[in-house]
């Protein structure tokens, strides 16, 4: 059951490995696509427009080489995440002043569906608070160790 | 007895840095072997909800607030030792928020005025701006143009393009679309005001712009049309905003909202408009609509161009809306010409770039090329937003050829007539009767996507060629 759901959040499709943009918003639009593509919002536009709003409101880079820009809105038709990794980095106005590696882009749908999605993505962004965590990300070879690092989110650290 | 610490922590979304924030802080007071419970309030809910137990044991207490908190739920925390932060600042460093608790938490009641402004600066969720509030009332607009527009159509087209006569279909639906056009001017006035300020303006906007348009009490040549309204709607929903933020007294305040606002703000703004307003603007509309009524087919041209310009220029942004509001508000006053060239350039971008990445995948970047064919069938039903991603990738090339093809497609358009009564959906146009004629239409569309694909093709392989050698993917 558990399981069912994290694939509905995150699953293969929804992972970029190595992000080609290297900038804030090259890799919202990115990820954006990737969203759409998988059939998570219905408008690129107006979730990218969301995000930003969201993001010139106060960054979402927190530092360690993380930003999770997110979108609530109601073009968004189920929640999920879309993830990517940059090795080069993205420049982005973080809390810490260093650039990011590993993004994660959270689209939530306005009517606060899907509870036990919400509380996924609560408890993932609990996760990366810790160190191993982000370092196993960042050092997972290909998309099945992320998805299990993923997986590790049920266990109770 | 080991330090208790309670806390609060929120977000403008409720999405991650609540809960972070929630576990940066715990995870530093469990490494000090401090008691910690941290209440997060974000999109689920409020969880792990902080007893009045809780709080009374409690040595301290961290506000860790990204979107403030309201007075109730700040008076749990009287008489404690309390820290506000910025829940960013407990993102950078957690640590040192546990380890100078005791220096930096104070007396609740010393901190309750130095905080009063950062909670309200933490609600600004609303500050959208003029555009935004103009937006908003084209968004109620749209659909009363649209069904309106479309039972005025097949209106016509019953009879043929000529009059219909009393008591017949065709005489119903005329009429049902007449007024459906006669509605938006009060709508969009009505919801741009209530964008602004809520409910207390709506009415005396929705009137004020009624008011506005009736040339017969005005005596004025025209009405005041989408100008009046969009000046009555920003008035009126500025005025009722000033007018809410007075002091009354409570006896009064449960009145303010749906009757003295209300009634006020229409009787004020109903005299601005029959004595200055009214006269003022309706007399621009009515010289702008004569002036543009009387142009030569060059001038016409030339305002198509720079309309069809607009309307590809930033695909949705801005100068798209404002080139789309100008031509909506036209139709109103009985001149549709400059809606069809939107009818015709909305459909050019999408279409092109989705058909130039079939002809040439080597020009594009393979999330492009994936787009390609969604683009090109979204496209036709006028949504323009695929488009995007392609201009954002390369803003000078896509734009350009765009906006070259855009002017073309509009010489075109005004040659054939080429008008539309009403917001439609692309191709669809021309079928369900708002686009007419429908071959001056899809000549031109054809030609404005011929173009642009050509152009697109062209700019891209300069850009290759030059790149060629050096690192492309920059």
């Amino acid at each position: 059951m558990e399981s069912l759901i994290l694939h509905d959040i995150i699953n293969e499709n929804l992972i970029k490995l190595s992000l080609e943009g290297l900038t804030r918003d090259e890799v919202i639009y990115e990820l954006t696509d990737l969203l759409y593509q998988n059939g998570i919002i219905s408008s690129k536009e107006i979730f990218v427009k969301e995000v930003k709003k969201r993001e010139n409101l106060c960054t979402t880079g927190i530092g360690m080489g993380i930003a999770i820009p997110h979108g609530k809105c109601s073009c968004v038709i189920k929640p999920a995440v879309a993830f990517g990794r940059s090795t080069l980095g993205i420049s982005w106005d973080t809390m810490d002043g260093n650039p990011v590696h590993m993004v994660f882009l959270l689209a939530v749908s306005e009517s606060g569906a899907g509870n036990q999605h919400l509380q996924l993505l609560a408890m993932l962004s609990r996760k990366l608070m810790h160190d191993d965590f982000r370092k196993g990300l960042m050092a997972a070879k290909d998309k099945t160790q992320l998805l299990s690092m993923f997986k590790s989110i049920f266990r109770k650290s | 007895m080991p330090i208790k610490i309670v806390g609060v922590t929120n977000c403008p979304a409720g999405i991650a840095h609540t809960y972070m924030a929630a576990e940066a802080l715990e995870t530093e007071a469990k490494k000090r072997g401090y008691q910690i419970k941290i209440e997060t309030q974000g999109s689920i809910g409020v969880e792990n909800r902080l007893s009045p137990k809780d709080i009374e044991e409690a040595d301290y207490v961290i506000l860790a607030l990204g979107r403030g908190l309201s007075d109730d739920e700040r008076a749990r925390f009287a008489d404690k030792r309390v820290l506000y932060v910025d829940i960013s600042e407990v993102l950078k460093n957690p640590a040192e928020i546990i380890e100078n608790l005791e220096k930096r938490a104070v007396k609740f009641e010393n901190i309750n005025a130095t905080h009063q402004n950062q909670v309200t600066t933490g609600n600004t969720k609303r500050s959208v701006g003029v555009f935004g509030h103009l937006m908003n009332g084209v968004s109620f607009m749209i659909p009363f143009v649209t069904a309106g527009g479309i039972l005025l159509a097949i209106s016509t087209a019953l009879v043929g393009g000529g009059k219909t006569s009393p008591g017949s279909f065709a005489f119903l639906l005329e009429n049902v679309g007449v007024i459906g056009f006669q509605l938006m001017i009060p709508i969009l006035a009505g919801y741009v005001a209530f964008s602004i300020a809520d409910k207390p303006a709506l009415a005396p906007a929705m009137i004020g712009a009624w008011l506005a348009n009736q040339r017969d009490v005005l005596g004025t040549k025209g009405g005041a049309g989408f100008l009046g309204a969009i000046a009555v709607g920003l008035l009126v929903g500025y005025f009722v905003q000033q007018l809410k933020s007075l002091k009354f007294p409570k006896t009064m305040q449960a009145l303010m909202s749906f009757l003295i606002i209300p009634a006020v703000t229409t009787l004020l703004i109903s005299i601005l408009v029959f004595y200055i307003l009214g006269p003022i603007i309706s007399g621009i509309m009515f010289s702008i609509n004569s002036f543009l009524n009387s142009l030569s087919t060059v001038s016409k041209i030339i305002v198509c161009i720079v309309i069809g310009m607009m309307i590809v220029f930033d695909m949705g942004g801005p100068i798209n809306k404002a080139a789309y509001l100008f031509s909506l508000g036209m139709v109103e006053q009985g001149n549709a010409l400059f809606f069809g060239t939107v009818a015709i350039t909305n459909v050019i971008p999408p279409v092109a770039l989705g058909l130039a990445t079939l002809l040439r995948p080597d020009l594009f970047k393979p999330d492009e090329i994936a787009n390609g064919k969604s683009a090109v069938v979204v496209g036709l039903f006028g949504i323009t937003e695929p488009a995007i991603p392609y201009a954002v990738n390369d803003p000078l090339a896509v734009i350009g050829a765009q906006m070259i093809a855009a002017s073309a497609a509009a010489i075109v358009g005004v040659l054939f007539g080429v008008t539309r009564i009403a917001p439609g959906a692309g191709i669809l146009d021309p079928i369900i009767g708002i686009a007419k004629p429908a071959l001056g239409y899809y000549t031109a569309l054809a030609i404005g996507i011929l173009i642009n694909v050509a152009l697109v093709i062209l700019f891209k392989s300069i850009r290759k060629k030059k790149n060629s050698g050096l690192f492309v993917n920059s």
